[in-house]
């Protein structure tokens, strides 16, 4: 089968330098898994070489490609559904405590909230989108998506020690 | 500002004020409501720990194989233009008309 290829290597390259990094933190935080986000940044780097043509407009872009790393995710948790139990004790037991050792409490806090609010929080606190701007690449209602960033934001306050970070 | 829940703020009104998009009446409750403002600190102290969070590197190797990518797929196109059957068996009837055509004109 002929692939279609109009992302040429210098662009591919100019969106890997630029996005990488913040979107393969995004795959961390919405699964909760570095080992897993490696492979799933891979499949979103390969959808981007063989997509039809990236966005010219750099805000446009960083959204396409976030929108290609949430379907990415999806994706992978719908294959690897019947391991994500293991994973995420996995993930909890061994590998963060590692990375964060002083933020660990946090970390595995925000592990224990479900995917769709690690994305939203992310992309929110982390990138600085506007819930406006989230709902509409996760096909989510804005004021749903306000209110379900609120309740995990209360829910991590009930977890945390807040005094170590005031 | 809309209906209060015992007096205070609604959940949604709490997610507003926590998103940046405060009213002028709802600025006005946290003034005087304790309560309230003491739930909207809460949350900004929420906020500022999740941004403690760092950002984790991409892995050397992960790196290298993506970056490897972008050289590989042009291969890979080829390898399967290549690979495709019908695609070799057409050269393949090409190449020996072309053959057959050139010996033919050699002979003659």
């Amino acid at each position: 089968m002929q692939r279609r290829c109009t992302v040429e290597k210098d662009k591919f390259l100019m969106l890997y330098n630029r996005h990488a990094e913040k979107l393969f933190n995004f795959i961390r935080w919405t699964t909760a898994d570095s080992v897993a986000g490696r492979d799933i940044l891979q499949n979103v780097f390969i959808r981007v070489w063989n997509c039809s043509g990236a966005p010219e407009d750099e805000k446009e872009c960083s959204r396409w490609l976030f929108t290609i790393a949430k379907h990415a995710c999806v994706d992978h948790f719908r294959s690897a559904a019947r391991f994500s139990r293991f994973r995420k004790e996995y993930n909890l037991e061994t590998e963060n405590d590692q990375v964060y050792p002083e933020k660990f409490s946090v970390w595995k806090e925000v592990a224990r909230l479900p995917e769709t609010e690690r994305s939203i929080l992310y992309l929110h606190l982390k990138i600085g989108y506007t819930y406006k701007e989230i709902a509409e690449m996760l096909s989510l209602n804005e004021s749903q998506l306000r209110v379900k960033a609120f309740r995990s934001l209360r829910k991590l306050r009930e977890k945390i020690t807040l005094e170590e970070h005031g | 500002m809309g209906e209060m829940h015992d007096g205070h703020l609604t959940e949604e009104e709490l997610a507003e004020i926590a998103a940046g998009d405060a009213s002028e009446p709802q600025l006005k409750h946290l003034e005087i409501c304790r309560e309230c403002s003491q739930a909207i600190s809460e949350l900004q102290l929420v906020k500022s720990a999740l941004l403690s969070i760092d950002d984790q590197e991409i892995p050397r190797k992960t790196e290298r194989e993506i970056l490897l990518l972008s050289q590989k797929s042009k291969w890979e196109g080829v390898q399967q233009l290549l690979l495709n059957p019908m695609l070799t068996a057409f050269i393949v009837i090409i190449m020996l008309v072309l053959i057959y055509y050139s010996v033919i004109t050699f002979l003659l």
